[in-house]
């Protein structure tokens, strides 16, 4: 059977599953393996395989056929396989130590700036100290010292979507705090956002 | 759209099914998330589809 017949029937028929299974975890761990490389060795590749296909199994009744099988579960297993290295990337790094680098990051520049860079950055840490809740505050000082969102997202008990919008609209606010002081929030890489 | 309704529609959006007005969505969407769109980028050479 090629993947793109895998079925959902085909996962939960007794008399097809364990070998619908096993095509699954040798289509994902093929996909995998094209996409991060070396990222993952051999050992890691199957570990992830199998992970995805347990969750896959276990979201087949989340699957509302928009899709096909095969596509919607490779984006389970390149989700987990992308949650297992972030995760991996950042376990030393805690959610404080990263709001501290943040902060460092806004009120200690890597290389030295000119007075007009260093007005710019005092306008944008005035910005983020009176705009932003304390929630949006923290989330935006970690993103800025290198937690990646899934992260932020999983260390703080939220989804993806909701820490996304929290910074959406602290952007937002940010850039609106900037505008009214006459800054260009664009000079600051304080990204344009839709209404 | 937010990064949950991304990873909701993804696979639609890899086999073409995705409505016009959603498929809008979710580019803006991928244009502004660094993270959705390496994402994107990962399944389809997964699937060995073309850079999207």
């Amino acid at each position: 059977m090629h993947a793109t017949e895998l079925t959902a029937a085909s996962l939960t028929d007794p008399a097809q599953r364990e070998q619908a299974v096993a095509e699954l975890r040798l289509f994902l761990r093929a996909g995998l393996g094209r996409s991060f490389g070396r990222q993952l060795d051999d050992a890691l590749l199957d570990d992830v395989a199998q992970d995805a296909v347990v969750r896959v199994l276990a979201r087949l009744d989340d699957f509302a056929g928009r899709s096909r099988l095969s596509t919607w579960a490779m984006s389970i297993a390149v989700r987990e396989a992308l949650q297992h290295l972030r995760r991996q990337r950042t376990e030393h790094l805690s959610l404080e130590d990263a709001m501290r680098a943040g902060h460092q990051l806004l009120t200690c520049p890597q290389a030295p700036d000119d007075l007009q860079q260093a007005a710019l950055r005092r306008h944008l840490q005035a910005g983020i100290a009176e705009a932003l809740s304390p929630v949006q505050r923290d989330a935006l000082l970690a993103e800025l010292g290198g937690l990646p969102l899934m992260e932020i997202a999983r260390r703080q008990g939220r989804s993806r979507g909701a820490l996304y919008k929290s910074l959406h609209d602290a952007r937002r606010k940010l850039r609106r705090y900037l505008e009214a002081a006459g800054i260009d929030a664009d000079a600051l890489g304080v990204g344009r956002v839709s209404a | 759209m937010d990064c949950d309704a991304f990873a909701m529609h993804l696979a639609e959006h890899l086999d073409g099914r995705l409505p016009a007005e959603q498929a809008e969505l979710f580019a803006h969407h991928t244009s502004l998330c660094g993270e959705c769109d390496e994402e994107l980028q990962l399944l389809a050479k997964a699937l060995g589809l073309p850079k999207p």
